[in-house]
């Protein structure tokens, strides 16, 4: 999975790519454990290269977050399409998910608040 | 263990030159100076490795080799051809009879030792490797079984048959996906007035999922559960019911979450409050075709009250249908990679509005499978149709 690391600001920002359902979740929460053990806890997830989320997908959001934001760290969502955001929508988890428009943006909020 | 080999060789000198040197290889060696004493040899000894004379009077190497290959007992030996003729056409036919390698003679001693470890050591990894596929295959069949019991164990679960005649129709498909899904609805009697829906799809897959399901709906029993009160004239309110729920499968803990769509219907004023926890809202369709979402709820149940779940209502009229579904539904996805989608869903379902319930259901299920083209759902597609009476009698569409 392709990512980007500021060891400055122990931020990551994470680019799964087509889908994060039941046949990729697995990988994608060892990966992110894995970040957070190093002490990478701001995360982005930048999904604008995600078609498809299931139910799965969201569980593994869902609990990484939750073991992110034990450790005192967050994670916000960025560029998700139409489809995706849609599913946010049905399932309320736009309102615990910071959901940006892009990386970028996501990171600038790290970045100003202190 | 020490290894065996058969040297089957008819000149005398050189099965002693080979039994030395093998010997001195820390091989155990077993002699015939020709086929026939080879093969009957090989009627009470099974060798690790056979090396096998070409040229010998009576039964030839090739033929002792045909014999040993085709032979259930013996056939997965290796054997090496042995001899002075060397031209490619010769190894060809020896090779082809099933022998694994050929050495030309004159002897070399140091190629002889490589060849002979080469082929034991790999006549080990071939049986190390059969036998682990013989315990993959049947550990994948122990979770076949398993699943298959789960499939069996759910759909042993799905309604038995109408709580209410008279003041509902009800109609329903289920198709589990091949990995079980974790899909169940049901419907129970509460009280004189008041009859509850749910269909709930739990996250993920397998028995995992399967068994969340079971317990979620042994939950939800109005007997027996902890959930619904059965005898109750005001009824658990369909955000109380998520909220309950939501507090006893804490996502933390059982490592999945559900989404559920729990809808309470006043059989006398066609009064219906729901609530939706991250599920696909409910539709209902009234008999020319109107459509209205019922998409009030919260988010998933598991979270444990990260957002509240908010109450909707609607006031059915004799005739309306509510449609509930899980996302199988619309996230089935055919062999070209598209998906059902709610826009197909719904365009169908207002073309068969006037049609009565069983058929409508059935018109969706043969739109959907020709839509999926024999594609195999991923997920578990659960559909189920409810018709308000409001004492109408039976819904037999609008030609009643």
């Amino acid at each position: 999975m392709r990512m980007e690391l500021d060891r400055e600001h122990n931020t990551a920002v994470i680019f799964p790519e087509n889908r994060l359902d039941a046949s990729t979740a697995p990988e994608f929460k060892n990966f992110i454990h894995d970040l957070s053990k190093k002490q990478y806890l701001k995360l982005v997830i930048d999904l604008s290269n995600v078609q498809f989320i299931d139910s799965s997908g969201l569980g593994v959001l869902v609990t990484v977050l939750r073991t992110v934001s034990q450790q005192g760290g967050d994670i916000k969502i960025a560029g998700p399409s139409a489809e995706v955001q849609a599913l946010f929508s049905l399932t309320r988890l736009d309102k615990v998910f910071d959901i940006v428009g892009n990386a970028q943006t996501a990171l600038d909020r790290f970045h100003n608040a202190v | 263990m020490t290894e065996s080999l058969l040297i089957v060789e008819d000149d005398a000198f050189n099965r002693e030159y080979l039994r030395i040197l093998l010997d001195a290889g820390g091989f155990s060696v077993i002699e015939a100076c020709d086929g026939a004493q080879a093969l009957a040899i090989l009627q009470t000894t099974v060798p690790d490795l056979i090396l096998l004379d070409v040229v010998m009077p009576g039964l030839d190497g090739l033929a002792v080799c045909r014999a040993i290959k085709e032979d259930e007992r013996l056939m997965d030996i290796p054997v090496i051809f042995l001899s002075s003729r060397t031209e490619t056409q010769d190894k060809i036919i020896g090779l082809e009879t099933g022998a694994s390698d050929y050495i030309p003679k004159p002897f070399d001693a140091a190629e002889i030792l490589a060849r002979v470890r080469v082929h034991l050591k790999l006549q080990r990894i071939t049986r190390e490797l059969r036998l682990a596929n013989q315990e993959l295959i049947l550990k994948q069949q122990r979770i076949d079984a398993d699943l298959l019991a789960a499939e069996r164990i759910q759909r042993s679960l799905l309604p038995k048959g109408n709580p209410a005649p008279g003041s509902v129709d009800v109609a329903w498909k289920f198709r589990p996906s091949h990995m079980v899904g974790g899909d169940i609805f049901n419907m129970a009697h509460l009280g004189p007035d008041h009859l509850a829906f749910y269909i709930l799809d739990v996250s993920g897959h397998g028995v995992h999922s399967a068994l969340i399901a079971v317990s979620a709906f042994q939950s939800l029993l109005p007997h027996g559960g902890n959930v619904l009160m059965h005898n109750d004239t005001n009824p658990t309110t369909p955000s109380e019911v998520l909220s309950r729920l939501d507090a006893q499968f804490p996502q933390d803990q059982y490592e999945q979450f559900f989404t559920m769509l729990y809808l309470l219907l006043n059989t006398r004023t066609g009064e219906i409050r729901y609530s939706a926890a991250g599920h696909p809202p409910g539709i209902v369709l009234s008999v020319d075709g109107a459509v209205s979402f019922l998409d009030k709820g919260g988010s998933l149940i598991g979270l444990g009250g990260l957002v509240p779940f908010e109450e909707g209502s609607y006031r059915l009229s004799p005739g309306d249908r509510v449609i509930l579904y899980t996302d199988g539904l619309t996230d089935y996805e055919n062999t070209a990679g598209e998906f059902y989608g709610l826009k197909r869903f719904e365009a169908r379902l207002q073309e068969l509005a006037a049609a009565p319930l069983p058929e409508l259901l059935d018109g969706i299920w043969e739109n959907l499978l020709a839509f999926g083209d024999g594609a195999e759902p991923s997920d578990d597609i659960s559909l189920l149709g409810i018709t308000f009476l409001g004492g109408r009698g039976s819904d037999k569409g609008q030609a009643s």
